[in-house]
Parts: C-alpha cells; structure tokens; sequence
C-alpha cells in the first residue's frame, strides 16, 4: 500500500499524532530497558555457584564476651556439629557465595615477580574438609592434605597451598593445569597451587563484569573465630528442618558464649540475597506492562476517533470501487506507520534510560536486540488495538457517502 | 440545571460501553499506582506521637570548626558531644530532657536457661520516658540519682522479656547483659513508635528497629558497651566520646507553651555565645530549635528508592491522562451530531462545556473506584517487601479522598482537549450534513 494519502490524512492531526508518538516512544523504550535488566537478573538468580546447593546448611554465629585461643573451640564445635545424624560434613568458614566477602589481590608468579599485574579475588578460609563440605569439583590435582591447615593468626599467615577456579588459572597462569605454580597473594604472601575446581562463584556477583565473578581462591586457614561461619552438609533426602536445628543446639551446647544469627539452607541464602532485587524487578515488570495496557487503550481510542470523523470519506472510497480489505488495510497500516514512526524516536530515549540504569542499578550498555523486542511488543499491541476500528471501519456501507449528501 | 446534566451524563456514560470502560480503567490503572506509592510516602512521614509531637524539641548546635561540615558526608549539627549535651542536661531550662545514643548487646537471663541474643536498645538518661510517654507495663524508669550512681538497671520492651525470661513476673530479675549483670526495674508495654524518631539514624533503619532495651547512660559508658550510630569526630587526638571533639548523642526537650520554648531558644542562643567566647573553635551559626515533625524531615526517612518509585508512578499517571484522553476524544466526538442540535436550538458553548465537564467528572469518580482497587492490590504488594517501611504503610480516610479528588483532577485535564474540540463543532454545517 503507498503511504501517500496515509501520511496526507495524519497531516491534519499533527497534534494528536504527535503524542501518540511520543506514547509509542516512551513505551518502547521502557519495554526495552525492563527486558533488559529482566534478563540480567534472572540469569544473575539462575547462575550457578560451584557449590553443591542441595544439601548445604550455613550457621552464621558471632562470639560475645572475650577469652583467648578460640581455635581449639572451634574444633570442638565442628566436631559436635559432626556428631549429629544426617551431617556428612562440615568446616568453619569466613566467606561464602552470597554472604560475606574477603576480597584481596592475587597475582602469578609468570608474568611478573614485582607483582604490578595482580587481580582482585575472592578468598574462601576454610577449616579441614572445606572442600568436600562445599562440593566443589575437583577438575585438576588434589585437595588439601591435613598437613596443610592454618591457623588465620594475627600478623599474617602462611598458607603453603591454595585451591584456585578454573577461570582464574587460566587468567593468572594462562592454562587449565597451574598445579605446581605459585600464587602471590596480598602482604608478600605465597602459595602453592595443589588443586583446580571447576567452579566457585564470588560472594557478590556482578553482572557488569561478569568475567571475573569466578577469580576465587580456597586457602587452607581456620578462619579468625570472631563471626565464625558454619558451612554444613547434610545427607541427601533427610530431614533438613531437623538436621538444621540439631545442629543449632549442639553449638549452643557446646559454646554458651556464641550467639547463633541466622541457620540457613543455601536456597534460603539466594532467596534473601536476591529479594531487593526480585522488589525492584516486580515494580519494573508491573510498569512496563502498565504502560502497554494503557498505550494500547490510547491507540483504541485514536483509531475508533479517526474512523468516526471519516465514515464519510470511507463511504466515497467504498462507492467508488474500494473493497473491505481495503478500508481494513489502510487503517492497520496507519497504525504501523504511526507506531513504527514511535519505535524510531524511541532508540534515543531507550539509550537515555538506559545510562540512568547504568549508573544506579549497575548494569551495562544495552543490547540493540531488546529494542526489538519492545518494537515487537508495541506492534503487536498497536495493531490488536486499531484492529476493532479498522473491522468497524470496514463494515461502512459504500451507500453511506451518497445518504450523507 | 446541575441535576439535568448529571442525569444526561449518566445516561451517556451507559453508551458506547466499551470506551466507557476503557476510560474508567485508564484512570483507575494511573490514579492507584500514583495514589499507591503517594500513600507508602504518606505513611512514611506520619506522626510517631500525635498527642506529644508538638512539645517535643531537638535543638541543634554545630560544634565542628569551620570548613568540617563541607568537608564530610555527615553533618555534625545533628548530633551532640557529650559535653555540650551533659551541660544542657545539668542546666535543666526545659520540663524534661534527656540525652541518648543507641547500643547493641547480647542479652541472656542470669539462670542460664535461655541461649544469649543480639538485641538493640538506647543508652539513656532519666527523663526519657516521662518526656515521651513510654507506656509502662509495670515496674518504672529510674531517678537522676541512679544515672549519677551509675545504677546497673535495665528497662525491658515486653517482648525482649518475654523472650528471654519466659511469661514470669519480670521486674526485679536479673539479666546478663555482655556479661555483667543488671536489674529490670521495668517494663514497656511494647512500645514502637515508628518511625524512630528520637534516634540519630534515618532511611529505612529508622521503621525496622524497636528498642528492647534502655538503660543508664552513664553505666554504659562506665561498661564500656558498644554504641550504634554515626559518630563524627575532627579533634587532634584519639577520638574521645567523652569529650567536645565528637558528636554522637542525640537530645532531646519537651517545652509545653510557646513562651517556654522562646525562652529555652534564648537559653540556648546565651549558652553558644559564651561557649564561643570561652574559646572552642566553632562554627558562628546560631543555634536552632527544631520541632519533632521537622527533625524528621531531617532525618530523610523515605529512602531514594522510593522517592524514584513516586515519581516514576506520577509520570505514569501522566500517560494514562493522555491515553484516557485519546479515548475521551472517540467518546465526545461519537456525539457529533447530539452536539450540533443543541446548539443549534440555542445553547451556548458553555452549556456544552459544561455537559461534557460534569460527564468527564462523572468518569473521574467511577475512575476513582478502579483507582482505589488498584492501590489497595499495590499496597498489598508494598507490604510484602522487604524493607522496614513496609509494616508502617497503610490507606486512610485522607488517602481516600485524595484518590477520589485525584481521579477527578485527572478525568478534567484528559477531558480539556477532546471538549474544547467538539465545543467548535458549527451548529449550522453538521445540521446540513444529517
């Protein structure tokens, strides 16, 4: 269809054309961007961790009250932890993915011994069996020997071994088989690198350098006993609830002078973690789709607006030879025409939103692809909506035109 | 004549169903995400103590040197040192004043049978709890001797008490507190005044945390227990909390007549100028007196998240406005011919006008219906976040009339454009064409 006398008919409506457009626009471009961060977040909730997620227990605890050499408590408390039914395991820690973070500097031994190209790793202390505990895959050498534990003491400690993500060896060593190599750790401190696992998400993820949430490192160090991390695994299909609270107690038992925050199995941990974000993501969706809904309602009402004011016009296309489809054709495609000049303004403003979200909720540069799908969304909503008033504008009787004069 | 037009109006409003509809949804969809996320704020800057509000003060000296407040992300004025607030204290001008400062212990009963917990709770000096009505479930406050004596006495919130101790008689029991021990001499009928208003700290804390326990400001301080909030500091040496060099407390006074409060702003103005002469480097601002509901403006307790939600729910209101009038303009301009008539038979463009006014009023009303449900749903949906404020929104009757009023507002302005345009239909031409 030529869209000549399209555009010679909307000529007469500038104004109202006008706001339509900006209506489309402003649309479209929120369609985009809420898709957008709709698909950071819901791959930043679905990411996987390395861990293994099922069975495991995290007991946060913090001392009160002071009183020296805790290390030998700790022991005591792990032990009583093991004791109970339905553990396999358990290990003292100070990070762990979506919790608390300790965050230093690592650098290889390769490329430079001053160590001005380091990068910024995670740091996972963890007392003997922390690697079983957590499920990490081995994907090269082998776990730490009993030997090989630390105390984390005042004044720097000496870990002689580490455990590193398959992501970092390849960044820092530049090969998936670093065993036998040396890491340079924050403090002059260096390690051995005895083992590869296949993955360990960082505590705080971050979806705009997404690269580096897997630079993670295990240390071999009993972690300072002031805020003491209990990571638990349970026995697969058992009684989690139970274990969990058996555990609890055993602690208090053990260690009156340690208050117990919060016990929580690791999907309750991703759950509280990302609830400000799944708020946000909500407020988003129900934005997005409200303005849809309503642009959709103001594109009904123009339509029906535009086909009452030319039931005349219609009549005359009708008598001289123009059939149903025709009058129906025309109509959409005004609409399209109307919504796709809306599409176009609204690459700019996508953009302008999108640098808003860039610097306070973190994300990146939008993909051109979620601009087309807020086109697609602004099409098809535009096209059902002028649907109705192009059928009724179809079903004008060519006699009409005649009677009116 | 009014009730002619609203009769035509009803009537009219019953043809073309679904526009009808579509417009009343528009409205309803734009008036309750706006009205929701107005009242979320409308609760959040609510009154904590409607009968005391208007006798309590806070006033405010900046005690920092020149160029400190520029310099740092938190202003000093907002709280005191200890030893500003010790001499207002002791010079006692108002009825009742108090100085405190928000501490966090583990708490556990001296018998040993409850597990220990981390709990929040307020350092403070005698008159607090007369000065802000805290009501008492039995037991009582302490005496000006007791804060002197350094007193190991503790108040206890209900639920802190029930927790710890069980349901028992409470007051006279021991409570280890960071170890030590200290007598309850009373407890609060679970007081949770919301927001916090007498605290230093703003945004969301302020609706999450109720105090469970108060006790002696002095014995804290003797005890060393730890203290919560900012603190700023800009003397040379180690920062003292006991000295002029670091502002920390808040204080608080209740003035009951106008007169008073004149006079304790007097006081207060007397008390800065020898301050400045006996020599503190100080700032040369006034001093200033601040009632309950300004210090709360202070304090910024709607968080930025929620601020950017308002006025995002706001423009959304704007496009449901111009999409309703688009629909408003099918609905006017289906009524060509009804128009031409009237006119024609003699009434004047303000009759029309005001047809269609009453009418687009009408759809404001019914608009206002949907509106209501609407924030009803979105209010629902703010109480399940997770953020402190959450507990404290709500609707009342003020929100409800706004809704409507706003409903109405918003039906008129989309009704501007379309009514304006049918108002130039000309009676003659249109007649001619029928």
């Amino acid at each position: 269809m030529h869209p000549g006398p399209i555009l010679a008919s909307l000529s007469r409506h500038k104004l109202t054309v006008a706001m339509l457009v900006l209506d489309v626009m402003l649309t479209c471009a929120v369609i985009a961007n809420v898709a957008y961060i709709f698909s950071l977040k819901a791959a930043a909730m679905n990411q996987r961790t390395g861990l293994d997620e099922a069975g495991l227990v995290i007991v946060e605890t913090e001392k009160i009250g002071g009183a020296q050499d805790e290390f030998p408590r700790q022991q005591e408390n792990i032990t009583a932890i093991k004791s109970v039914p339905g553990v396999r395991n358990a290990a003292a820690l100070a990070a762990f993915p979506f919790g608390n973070d300790l965050v230093t500097k690592a650098g290889s031994d390769a490329n430079d011994p001053q160590g001005l190209h380091t990068v910024s790793v995670s740091a996972f202390y963890g007392t003997q069996g922390v690697v079983d505990t957590l499920g990490l895959k081995l994907a090269a050498g082998r776990d730490f020997l009993p030997e090989e534990y630390v105390r984390d003491e005042d004044g720097g400690s000496g870990a002689a071994a580490v455990v590193v993500t398959r992501a970092l060896a390849q960044k820092l060593f530049r090969t998936d088989r670093p065993v036998g190599r040396y890491l340079y750790l924050d403090g002059g401190r260096s390690a051995r690198v005895v083992g590869v696992v296949e993955k360990l998400l960082r505590p705080n993820p971050t979806a705009a350098r997404a690269e580096e949430n897997d630079y993670s490192i295990v240390l071999p160090i009993a972690p300072k006993t002031g805020s003491a991390v209990y990571a638990i695994a349970v026995q697969p299909s058992a009684d989690t609830a139970g274990i969990v609270n058996a555990c609890v107690e055993a602690l208090a038992r053990n260690d009156r002078e340690r208050v117990v925050g919060a016990a929580r199995t690791f999907a309750e941990i991703k759950d509280d973690f990302f609830r400000r974000d799944r708020v946000a993501l909500q407020f988003f969706l129900a934005a997005a789709s409200g303005l849809l809904i309503v642009t959709a309602a103001g594109v009904f009402g123009l339509a029906s607006f535009w086909v009452q004011q030319r039931r005349r016009s219609i009549g005359i296309r009708r008598a001289v030879g123009a059939n149903r489809k025709d009058i129906l054709k025309y109509f959409l495609a005004e609409n399209f025409l109307i919504v796709s000049l809306g599409i176009a303004a609204s690459v700019l403003v996508a953009y302008v939103i999108n640098s808003f979200a860039m610097r306070y909720y973190g994300t990146g540069r939008l993909p051109p692809h979620f601009l087309i799908v807020g086109a697609c969304a602004v099409w098809i909503a535009g096209q059902a909506a002028a649907l109705v008033p192009a059928i009724k504008a179809a079903a004008i009787p060519p006699g009409l035109a005649a009677r009116a004069r | 004549m009014l009730a002619y037009y609203i009769d035509i109006a009803a009537k009219n409003l019953k043809k073309s169903r679904v526009l009808t509809a579509l417009i009343i949804a528009a409205l309803g969809l734009g008036v309750g995400c706006s009205m929701t996320m107005i009242s979320v704020v409308h609760s959040m800057s609510g009154d904590p103590l409607p009968l005391r509000s208007a006798q309590l003060f806070y006033p405010q000296l900046d005690p920092s040197p020149p160029g400190f407040a520029q310099a740092s992300d938190s202003n000093p004025a907002e709280n005191f040192t200890w030893f500003d607030a010790k001499n207002l204290l002791d010079a006692h001008r108002a009825e009742k004043q108090a100085m405190m400062a928000g501490g966090r212990v583990s708490v556990r009963a001296e018998d040993g049978r409850s597990k220990a917990s981390e709990v929040r709770g307020r350092y403070v000096t005698s008159e607090f709890f007369e000065m802000f009505g805290s009501p008492f479930a039995s037991g009582q406050g302490w005496s000006a001797e007791q804060d002197g004596n350094r007193a190991r006495i503790v108040v206890l919130n209900k639920r802190l008490a029930q927790k710890v101790f069980g349901d028992a008689e409470y007051v006279g029991r021991n409570l280890l507190i960071n170890e030590t021990t200290y007598r309850v001499v009373g407890i609060l009928d679970d007081w949770h005044p919301q927001p916090l208003f007498y605290g230093g700290t703003g945004g969301d804390s302020a609706f999450k945390n109720a105090d469970d326990f108060f006790l002696p400001l002095n014995t804290a301080m003797e005890q060393k227990l730890p203290v919560t909030g900012g603190m700023a500091c800009w003397g040379r040496g180690a920062a003292d909390r006991l000295g002029s060099d670091c502002a920390w407390l808040q204080f608080w006074v209740q003035l009951s007549t106008p007169e008073r409060v004149a006079a304790y702003q007097e006081f207060l103005a007397n008390y800065w100028r020898e301050q400045r002469m006996s020599g503190r480097a100080m700032m040369t601002e006034d001093p200033k007196l601040y009632t309950l509901m300004q210090r709360l403006d202070q304090l910024r307790l709607v968080p930025p998240e929620v601020a950017l939600q308002l006025w995002l729910s706001l423009a959304f209101l704007a496009v449901c406005i111009f999409n309703t009038s688009s629909l408003m303009f099918a609905k006017f301009l289906g009524r060509r011919d009804e128009v031409c008539i009237r006119r024609a038979m003699g009434a004047s463009r303000t009759n029309i006008l005001s047809q269609f006014g009453i009418e687009s009023a009408l759809l404001g009303v019914a608009g206002a219906s949907i509106g209501f449900a609407v924030a009803l749903m979105g209010l629902w949906l703010v109480k399940q976040r997770p953020d402190g404020y959450a507990a404290v929104v709500g609707m009342d009757t003020v929100m409800l009339l706004s809704t409507i009023t706003l409903s109405v507002i918003a039906a008129m302005i989309s009704a501007l454009v379309p009514a304006w345009r049918i108002c130039r239909v000309e009676p003659a031409l249109q007649l001619n064409l029928m």
